[in-house]
């Protein structure tokens, strides 16, 4: 009963940092410098890591799904459509966002809640700053402006990935014009969108999440461990939820 | 009743702190009972206690980072749970650990406020940070990050960076905590001189006798949440208060009988 409570404390407080960023969106034209530091740090940091974990979920996706249709003569021709349409509509935005979860969530948790502890945030409040406007809405632009691209760069790399799985995997064995062929007569652009949409949902989710965490830490350097884990935990079962429920909306 | 706002200040740019019957509970445990009291301004007022006495409770509940269960602090006549309040009347805070932002540099640091509340153009404002730190005698540091400087020059940062903004109030918490005894005797300096500087009114939160009684004109001494004597260092140092007597010289109260009670009967031969 408690555990109830206090994920739906959780959810509420995250709405409210949520609006209280939305209300200080006017102040980001003087924030140009930091939404810039934040954009390197979100996305252009992420992408080399997403990059490789998507060529080679690409590849295993193909592999997996070659092998298991091997037995079927000519079913091959269909590795192009499944590499397409789950790189572009599921794996390529939710591996991204589970790394981000991992790599900026846990950074953004653990930055904030040890300014909580050593007294930053409180400064922050006696200064008229809210901790949301320096810290949050800024995060939340970036992410919003970096996950479409760090997604598409996770599609396309992955699509190669499975193409050359396709190509060079002996019992595969299927030229690249083949697979991107039949990838293209099945993969439209809703379905790239579609992609880029739940991105940047589990990208703002992730940021709400790990800022709201940090900003509720209360105690000393082990309760910042504690949040990390925390934030990096609550994003996964979050995204994993909103995966379910973004992609029964898309469809 | 609440007072009226009188934003008058008479002609002084120091302000007057009204605690008036403030009560606090965190969970069932009692940390600010009835607290009265008035600070004047251009005083260095000193809130004296034990650990768990109420006393950083009560200052950060004058600078509204905590509310109150009952109660009024206003300054100036202003209610102190309005930010607006802290913007009119300058009030800023020296905290514990500093609270100074470890991403920034010591300049940045300074400018911070100011730049956020776009106070001053480039140059008065270069002005004004360079100037301040050399106040505090800071000039070599301005490009070092805070992780590069002694927990005494910690302290002075933080302390120039509440300058900055020409405070009317300035609270300090635990200022010499944590500092060997030439920084604390170097902060102890700075405080007392920074109030003839800048005409503010300062508020001392410690447990650190030698800083109470050299520095507070008056003081305030918490126990469990209450005042348990408030006046002159002089007259709290005479004070036959047994409680006062505890803090002030701790380990001389053994004549005490509940010291007497918990210790053991030493039998001795006729």
């Amino acid at each position: 009963m408690q555990a109830i409570k206090n994920f739906f404390g959780f959810a509420g407080e995250c709405v409210l940092v949520f609006l209280r960023s939305l209300y200080h969106l006017p102040t980001l034209p003087r924030q140009l410098g930091r939404l810039m530091d934040y954009c390197f740090h979100i996305g252009y940091k992420t992408t080399p890591m997403v990059a490789v974990m998507a060529f080679f979920l690409g590849a295993v996706l193909v592999l997996q799904t070659g092998y298991s249709l091997k037995d079927f003569a000519g079913a091959n021709i269909y590795l192009g459509r499944i590499s397409g349409l789950g790189m572009s509509r599921e794996l390529a935005p939710l591996i991204s966002a589970l790394l981000l979860a991992g790599r900026v969530g846990s950074s953004v948790t653990a930055e904030i809640a040890s300014m909580k502890v050593y007294h930053e945030i409180d400064a922050l409040k006696t200064m008229n700053v809210p901790a949301e406007r320096i810290l949050v809405m800024p995060r939340l632009v970036a992410i919003i402006l970096t996950m479409p691209i760090v997604v598409g760069i996770a599609i396309f790399v992955g699509w190669y990935g499975g193409a050359m799985a396709a190509s060079q995997v002996p019992f595969i064995n299927q030229p690249p014009e083949v697979y991107w062929a039949n990838l293209k007569d099945v993969v439209s652009f809703k379905d790239i969108i579609d992609g880029q949409i739940k991105g940047m949902v589990f990208g703002v989710a992730v940021i709400l999440i790990a800022c709201t965490q940090g900003l509720s830490t209360r105690g000393g350097p082990r309760e910042i461990g504690m949040s990390v884990t925390s934030a990096v935990v609550a994003c996964m079962v979050i995204i994993l939820l909103l995966d379910y429920l973004l992609t029964r909306m898309l469809m | 009743m609440p007072k009226q706002p009188t934003p008058q200040d008479n002609g002084r740019r120091a302000v007057q702190v009204e605690i008036d019957h403030v009560n606090k509970r965190f969970h069932e445990q009692l940390v600010l009972n009835d607290v009265s009291f008035v600070i004047e301004p251009g005083e260095i007022f000193v809130i004296m206690g034990p650990s768990g006495a109420g006393k950083s409770t009560l200052m950060r509940a004058i600078v509204n980072l905590e509310s109150v269960d009952s109660g009024e602090i206003r300054i100036n006549g202003l209610d102190a749970f309005k930010q607006q309040t802290h913007k009119l009347m300058h009030t800023a805070i020296v905290f514990q650990a500093g609270g100074l932002f470890n991403s920034l540099t010591v300049e940045e640091n300074l400018a911070f406020y100011p730049r956020e509340h776009r106070l001053y153009d480039r140059k008065t404002l270069h002005d004004k940070v360079h100037y301040t730190l050399q106040i505090l005698n800071l000039e070599g540091c301005a490009d070092k990050m805070p992780s590069q400087l002694s927990g005494g020059m910690r302290k002075r940062v933080a302390i120039a960076r509440s300058l900055i903004i020409e405070p009317r109030l300035l609270l300090f918490d635990e200022p010499t905590s944590e500092l060997d005894p030439v920084s604390a005797a170097n902060i102890t300096e700075v405080i007392g001189t920074l109030r003839e500087e800048y005409d503010m009114t300062s508020i001392v939160v410690t447990h650190d006798r030698e800083l109470a009684t050299s520095i507070g004109e008056r003081i305030a001494l918490m126990g469990h949440g209450e005042v348990v004597m408030l006046d002159t260092p002089d007259k709290l140092s005479k004070s036959e208060n047994p409680e006062v007597r505890d803090f002030l010289y701790p380990g001389i109260n053994c004549h005490k009988p509940r010291f007497r009670e918990a210790m053991p009967a030493v039998e001795t031969k006729p």
